[in-house]
């Protein structure tokens, strides 16, 4: 290569000797941040002998033959930029990144592949996507980027867990989340947080420890030739995170700052004001007593008197509010009206700043960068702050040894408030408690009272949660997790025999969390012991090694021949300890020194270990023909010695159409590319220790240690079992449209599954392989450059994702877990639930329908409505998973200004509205916020509605599940707009900057969802759980390098 | 050379991973005592006793069984807002998919499942001594049958009533996922093992090893004896296991009686430990009656109950008080506060007094037609709570009767009532004076035994729907 190209330098140097009538052009030639390029090719259209190429600073100068045009300037993953000539004697180009670029190296398992050769299906999401997120961690960022990435962010609560699910659902019990890996070591993902769990309902994420503008690219690996050498952690696909690194050159500064505000990204449900709530009791109770022969003045001071009883409050300044006519009485007034999502939810705030030095000589290089971001969620006391510095060196000792050293640390210190169903959730308490009840103790006519401090007093009084204020509990309880990480890779490489290279590496994840809860001895969970504290000190840590020997060759330009083999071990290991106290001195100090009581102490720890032997082939005839073979051999502990080991291998294949003769002529195909792989993958993270017999400890008696058979022992278990084919064409037409359409076939099998047994046996059931599930589907992903040139760029990017998924065997006939039901035949989130049959116009009860069944039992086929909800038929009435979703970006550049967005988009897939559900009672809860649908309810004079009768003394199950609550799931949202601004070089030159830019950007800045009320974005199952709604966020920001 | 140091470095890194491999795989929780492990020295087995009487603590079976009988009952009732528990068994609504008997089932298998390990593991042991052996099987077996009895009483026509219906599966072995499950067994044939356990207990337990009340002890195993017996309607066997039980205990003061059941008094002869640092929580039965602590607080007695104190001037009415002094009426019916809810969280959970023995003795000896031992053993019931004792004239159903009532007025709350009624085939009459769920059964109604659970029937091939309870099919 070295060689060519030199002599193609002299050969222009001879050449321009001879040449006469010629003019000289000279300029600079920047990428697209204002760093310089070097050894791009500068050549003068319709000259082939003239031309050069560019120096270490980017300069060119260039004879040009007096009737040349113009000039053509190209290089590797640059788009190529055609520029006049005219009269210009300086021509200064910026290269724009090419999408599409056939030559495109991308990261994959255990090495880099030309994206054009590669024979399995991956993804690549660049950096460029990640510098600016205002999420907390990458994963939320990679949603509508690519096909068959499935990322939902069902919470809004900041620095929680993103789902990210690759090719559907392929798991029951155990996780079907891809496997992570930063710089070739497989990370810790998910969420190790006490403080905030499944039992709480929220969630923090160890993704988050990375910081996003590190990174260099995040490549997902989809098929099996793209994932299989991962083996038995591979069946949910792979996520390979590559940080980035320092090129031989000056050594460059970046800093980069932002500050953003959100808000909630949706609407939330309408509900009704607090005289609007008082007076829906008031007027019932005001019939009521008609009804019973009152006079209407009687019939109101009835109303007035039994209204405030049954509500346990009177929010108006005068004990008998409501006149004979219904009217409020002279003079009074309400004295509040507590919106209490404007109570819990804010705007949130976040800032962010990097900085970074990068370059290097030819034998170092080295990347530097140091990072801090806080942010403030738009929930109450919801916050996220996160310190990040990372260094990754390279050396090359000698020209066959070379060390590498990448490491990065992190601490991040969250604030998570309680959700879910727990009473502490502000969540629940803003979405259930109606706005009659005040923020703050109140006198009689209204007045806001104080403590001696002169701070006002929250009230707690309210028949639902009770002793709660999500505000007062706020201040005082503790949800707070603190969490270190390092992430460190080693690696040295020794090449020898020409053909043969040795790597061996060793990297190290380290996380250690701290956290405390606190609950308060005044109000709330911890009124009742006088406070509570819990401690929690945890540490995961995970070693993995990997040693391999590689050989590559080529044989006369034909055969190309690579060969991996290859071994790896980790251990993991996770200590927990933890410990309680009760009876506190007061709600300041969440000390367990503060405390009295000790109430609890635990520690204990779990291990996993893991060992590989690995290998690939990859061979490929004359640049056309490519074929990949991967086999890998793992053993796991988490399986008995009789299943520990497990055979996972892949054949991928791909064939260069447009590399063969008969398609050399077509102009308009400039590469064209099927392939084409089939293998199989594993799933084991199922808990450490699944098939083990075991007792359990902790069933302590009389103050000595006790313990309990807790876990029958199945030695037969064994690893989940993925079976992926993938078909694939990948095109580019037109020089500027490149097309890749996937059409693949996931079968999942050996699903581990609790089957049910007698519990005779002193156990409900057994974890065993019984379940199979299958995903399937297309995905299309279209680049197009619609327009560019020298000043005006217009690109599209459009992606599609279509998946179904099946069980295709399971080992009952049936499970039905609440409102879903599995069984062979549907997707793994099918609604079951009654249907429901609206209002009865004659007295405004709510109905279902059911089926007609004869004297035997067996349906009829037809069906009728009941208002006997037990009575109401179950049916299947829709799954939550989209029929198809996506995203498309378009991207407009024009003189340094660049203007950008993605709408993502989801289409299909239904959502049960659990909150809708809880507002939508009949006047049974009193106390109970009501939806403004109850307005619409069922009268003697309103018969055609949906909405049964207001009636708190009827027994009605209208809020119970039934099809009234489940609703079209579909959306489109404006993911993400940029408009960002690079100020020109010329001004830059002066203040010694070599690059700067502005931009402001929004996320979900726009919402437009079949079904309102909700944020659209739920989790998979569709289901909502009080979860905080997502935000929209708008971040204005700034980038120096110099 | 250079490049022969630089492979000795690659090679020590490729060692230490490589060379380990079974050992390297192999790891144990510890969080949980590998199964195979469990049995290795006697603190393992004292540490697995300990589970048992854990798990047979737990409101999911003896609380749960004590507060159930309790509310199926005429002289407890749950309030409305009960929070949902015990609503159906109050209701007699259960049905095979929910109600609280599917845990006591589960539950009930899970401790005889751990006794089985027990009763399995502890003979093959080399290493521990015979009579650890023996005294430890003893006291596993005890359980097993206890568990057994309350299984039996809730899921079957009672012996009295029909020894030949279907009773429980019997498992007396530990079972495996692939073995064949037991289908449900005659009530007599789980009589009979239940039987054969605690002679087997009485038998070989060592006193000097088992001594603490919160434990199975030697008078505990014949008290169950006696209450198995007077169940089977033995009614000699029933009244010499009842004498022989109560005979190392002295009945305690009538203000003993009065002090909130918390700790054990002389007449205490088996009982749940509950310590600060270990209990059952809100789930301990003094947190669903005593309406001074926070709890649950759902349970009231019934006016026409209280009523029978109140006439014969009963002193025991006062543990329907709070001060002492006056009752206490809340909106549903009369509060009650025989069991105290106290903030230290360490109410011990009887099981079983000597005045329970007595009345054993009473009833089985009038069902005998001693008519004079039984009016004696009554008498000092009914003396102690300054009731004056039962005329000499009283013999026959009118004696039993007199004793029966004795029962309800002396162990109401600690779990007998739904029992005895269905032991001695009497209806369940609920009148509108407390009630809200006024339902009344005649005598052995097929509503008066539990349905099995449906996951039951569903996962063991030999139990079919044909052998769910007749009220549930």
């Amino acid at each position: 290569m070295k060689k060519s190209l030199w002599i193609i330098v002299l050969h222009f140097i001879m050449f321009t000797q001879v040449t006469v009538g010629q003019t000289l052009i000279s300029g600079t030639v920047l990428d697209e941040n204002d760093v310089p390029v070097p050894g791009a090719n500068v050549t003068v259209v319709g000259f082939p002998d003239s031309g050069t190429i560019t120096d270490l600073n980017g300069m060119y100068s260039v004879e040009v033959p007096d009737d040349a045009t113009s000039l053509l300037f190209t290089y590797i993953g640059k788009i190529p930029q055609e520029v006049e000539i005219g009269n210009k004697k300086y021509i200064d180009i910026n290269f724009q990144e090419d999408d599409i670029d056939l030559n495109e190296v991308v990261v994959v398992a255990y090495g880099t592949t030309k994206k054009s050769s590669f024979t399995g299906s991956v993804n690549v999401i660049k950096a460029k996507k990640f510098e600016a997120t205002p999420e907390m961690s990458f994963d939320k960022a990679l949603q509508g980027d690519a096909p068959g990435i499935q990322v939902i962010s069902a919470s809004g609560q900041i620095g929680s867990q993103a789902t990210v699910r690759i090719r559907g659902v392929g798991s029951l019990n155990a996780s079907s989340s891809p496997l992570y890996v930063v710089d070739g070591v497989p990370i810790e993902s998910g969420n190790l947080s006490d403080i905030a769990d499944d039992y709480y309902g929220t969630s923090t994420t160890v993704l988050s420890s990375i910081n996003p503008a590190d990174i260099e690219s995040v490549s997902v690996l989809k098929d099996a030739a793209a994932s299989s050498l991962y083996g038995a952690r591979a069946a949910n696909g792979v996520v390979i995170i590559t940080t980035k690194k320092g090129e031989p050159g000056k050594t460059r500064f970046k800093v980069s700052a932002s500050g953003g505000f959100s808000t909630q990204a949706t609407e939330p449900h309408k509900v009704l004001s607090a005289d609007q709530y008082f007076k829906k009791y008031w007027d019932y109770y005001y019939k009521y007593a008609s009804d019973n022969d009152y006079t209407p003045a009687e019939s109101a001071s009835f109303a007035n008197e039994y209204t405030t009883y049954i509500l346990g409050v009177n929010p108006y300044n005068n004990e008998e509010p409501f006149d004979a006519n219904g009217n409020l009485s002279l003079g009074t007034q309400l004295n509040y009206n507590t919106d209490w999502k404007d109570v819990i939810y804010r705007i949130g705030k976040s800032q962010n700043y990097d900085i970074s030095a990068f370059g290097g000589s030819e034998k170092t290089s080295f990347y530097f960068s140091g990072g801090y971001k806080k942010a403030e969620g738009i929930q109450e006391f919801n916050d996220f702050e996160r310190f990040s510095g990372r260094v990754n060196l390279r050396n090359q000792v000698t020209d066959f040894f070379e060390f590498n050293f990448k490491s990065g640390f992190t601490h991040t210190n969250q604030n998570i408030p309680p959700g879910s169903g727990g009473l502490a959730n502000p969540v629940i308490f803003a979405n259930e408690i109606a706005n009659i009840y005040p923020l703050y103790e109140r006198d009689s006519v209204g007045n806001i009272q104080y403590d001696n401090g002169g701070n006002p007093l929250y009230n707690y009084d309210n028949p639902i949660i009770h002793d709660f204020n999500p505000i007062g509990i706020g201040e005082k309880d503790i949800y707070n997790v603190l969490t270190g990480r390092l992430l460190s890779s080693f690696g040295a490489t020794l090449t020898f025999l020409k053909d043969f290279s040795i790597q061996t590496n060793l990297g190290l994840d380290y996380i250690s969390m701290d956290e405390t809860r606190f609950y308060n001895p005044y109000h709330g969970n911890g009124a009742s012991v006088n406070g509570r504290s819990s401690k929690y000190a945890k540490k995961d840590v995970t070693w993995t090694t990997t040693n391999r020997l590689d050989w590559k060759k080529s044989f006369s330009d034909v055969h190309s021949i690579a060969i991996l083999l290859g071994q790896e071990a980790s251990k993991s290991k996770y200590d927990y300890l933890s410990t309680e106290a009760v009876n506190f001195l007061d709600d300041d100090n969440a000390n367990l020194r503060a405390s009295a009581t000790p109430s609890g102490t635990d520690s204990y720890f779990t291990e996993k270990t893991f060992t590989s032997y690995f290998s690939r082939l990859n061979y490929d005839f004359k640049k056309k023909y490519y074929l990949d073979l991967s086999y890998r051999r793992d053993a796991s502990s988490v399986f008995s010695s009789k299943s520990k080991w497990g055979d996972f291998w892949s054949v991928g294949g791909t064939w260069r159409i447009s590399e063969e003769s008969f398609l050399q002529n077509i102009d308009w195909l400039s590469d064209l590319k099927i392939r084409g792989s089939y293998g199989t993958s594993g799933n084991d993270r199922i808990g450490r220790y699944p098939y083990q017999g075991l007792y359990s400890y902790g069933y302590n008696y009389e103050g000595n240690p006790g313990m309990v058979y807790s876990q029958l022992a199945n030695e037969d278990l064994h690893w989940e079992a993925n079976e992926i084919f993938d078909v694939g064409i990948e095109a580019r037409l037109f020089k500027g449209l490149g097309i890749e359409v996937d059409y693949y076939d996931r079968k999942s099998d050996d699903l581990i599954f609790n089957t049910p047994i007698s519990m005779t046996s002193g156990f409900s059931g057994v974890m065993a392989n019984l379940a199979s599930m299958r995903n399937s589907g297309f995905e299309v992903l279209i680049n197009s450059v619609n327009i560019r040139n020298e000043r005006f760029s217009w690109t599209t990017d459009f992606n599609i994702s279509l998946n179904k998924n099946e069980i295709t065997s399971l080992s009952q006939e049936e499970v039905i877990n609440e409102e879903k039901r599995w069984r062979v035949g549907t997707d793994l989130f099918q609604f079951y639930i009654q249907d429901y049959a609206g209002v009865d116009p004659e007295d405004g009860q709510p109905m279902w329908w059911m089926d007609v069944v004869d004297a035997n039992g067996n349906s009829t086929g037809e069906r009728t409505t009941t208002k006997n909800y037990p009575e109401a038929t179950r049916y299947e009435k829709g799954s939550a998973l989209p029929l198809f979703f996506g995203g498309l970006t378009n991207s407009i550049e024009f003189k340094g200004l660049t203007f950008s967005f993605l709408i993502y988009y989801s289409y299909g897939g239904k959502i049960y509205d659990y909150t809708l559900a809880t507002i939508s009672h009949s006047g049974t809860e009193p106390g109970t916020q009501m939806s403004t649908e109850m307005l619409n309810s069922w009268t003697p004079e309103n018969t055609n509605t949906g909405v049964p009768v207001f009636d708190p003394h009827s027994a009605s199950y209208g809020t119970a599940s039934s099809t009234r609550f489940l609703f079209d799931g579909s959306y489109v949202r404006l993911k993400n707009i940029v408009l960002s601004y690079s100020v020109p070089n010329e001004f830059l030159s002066k203040i010694r900057l070599s690059s700067a830019k502005i931009y402001v950007q929004g996320e979900n800045l726009f919402t437009f969802a079949s079904h309102k009320g909700l944020g659209p974005e739920i989790g998979l199952s569709g289901t909502d759980y009080n979860d905080v709604p997502n935000y929209k966020t708008v971040t204005f920001g700034i980038s120096l390098e110099f | 050379m250079k490049r022969h140091k630089i492979f000795v470095i690659l090679i020590l890194f490729i060692i230490p991973f490589g060379a380990c491999n079974d050992k390297f795989l192999d790891v144990q929780p510890t969080v949980a005592n590998n199964a195979d492990d469990a049995f290795n020295n006697p603190s393992e087995v004292i540490a697995l006793m300990n589970g048992v009487y854990t798990l047979a603590r737990d409101l999911d079976f003896t609380l749960g069984i004590i507060l159930f009988s309790e509310v199926k009952g005429e002289d407890i009732f749950l309030i409305p807002d009960n929070l949902g528990w015990f609503s159906s068994a109050y209701q007699y609504t259960e049905n095979p998919y929910s109600g609280d008997q599917n845990n006591f089932w589960f539950n009930g298998y899970k401790i005889i499942a751990n006794c089985n390990q027990l009763i399995e593991k502890i003979p093959q042991s080399t290493a521990f001594s015979d009579e650890f052996k023996n005294h430890y099987l003893a006291e596993a077996k005890a359980v097993r049958a206890y568990v057994y009895f309350q299984l039996v009483r809730l899921f079957g026509q009672p012996y009295s009533v029909d020894p030949n219906g279907k009773g429980v599966p019997l498992t007396l072995k530990p079972l495996s996922k692939d073995d064949d499950f037991p289908g449900r067994s005659s009530v007599r044939d789980v009589y009979a093992v239940i039987l054969d356990d605690l002679e087997f207990a009485e038998s070989n337990f060592d006193t000097n090893i088992g001594n603490s009340i919160y434990r199975m002890t030697l008078p505990a195993i014949q008290g169950l004896l006696a209450r198995v017996h007077l169940n089977m309607e033995h009614w000699a066997e029933a009244s010499s296991y009842a004498a022989l039980a109560r005979s190392s205990f002295n009945l305690s003061s009538m203000s003993e009686l009065l002090d909130g059941f918390a700790d054990p008094t002389s007449e205490w002869m088996w009982a749940f430990d509950m310590r600060s640092d270990d209990n059952e929580g809100y789930t301990m039965v003094p947190s669903f009656f005593d309406t001074r602590e926070d709890g649950y607080n759902t349970l009231r007695a019934d006016a026409d109950f209280l009523y029978l104190f109140y006439e014969s001037n009963d002193n025991r009415i006062y543990q329907f008080s709070a001060d002492g002094v006056n009752l206490s009426y809340s909106e549903y019916g009369y509060e009650v506060f025989k069991f105290l809810h106290r903030k230290t969280w360490d109410m011990d959970q009887v099981l079983m007094r000597a005045s329970e023995m007595y009345l054993i003795g009473a009833e089985a000896e009038a069902e005998l037609k001693n008519y004079k031992d039984a009016r004696i053993l009554l008498n000092i019931i009914k003396g102690r709570a300054g009731l004056l004792p039962v005329d000499e004239s009283v013999t026959g159903r009118l004696l039993i009767d007199e004793i029966m009532l004795e029962r309800k007025k002396e162990l109401f709350g600690e779990g007998f009532r739904f029992f005895d009624m269905t032991r001695k085939k009497q209806p369940l009459i609920r009148t509108e004076s407390s009630h809200w769920w006024p339902i009344s059964l005649p005598a052995n109604d097929p509503r008066m035994v539990l349905p099995i659970p449906q996951d039951e029937i569903d996962a063991n091939p030999n139990i079919s729907e044909a052998d769910q309870n007749e009220a549930y099919r």
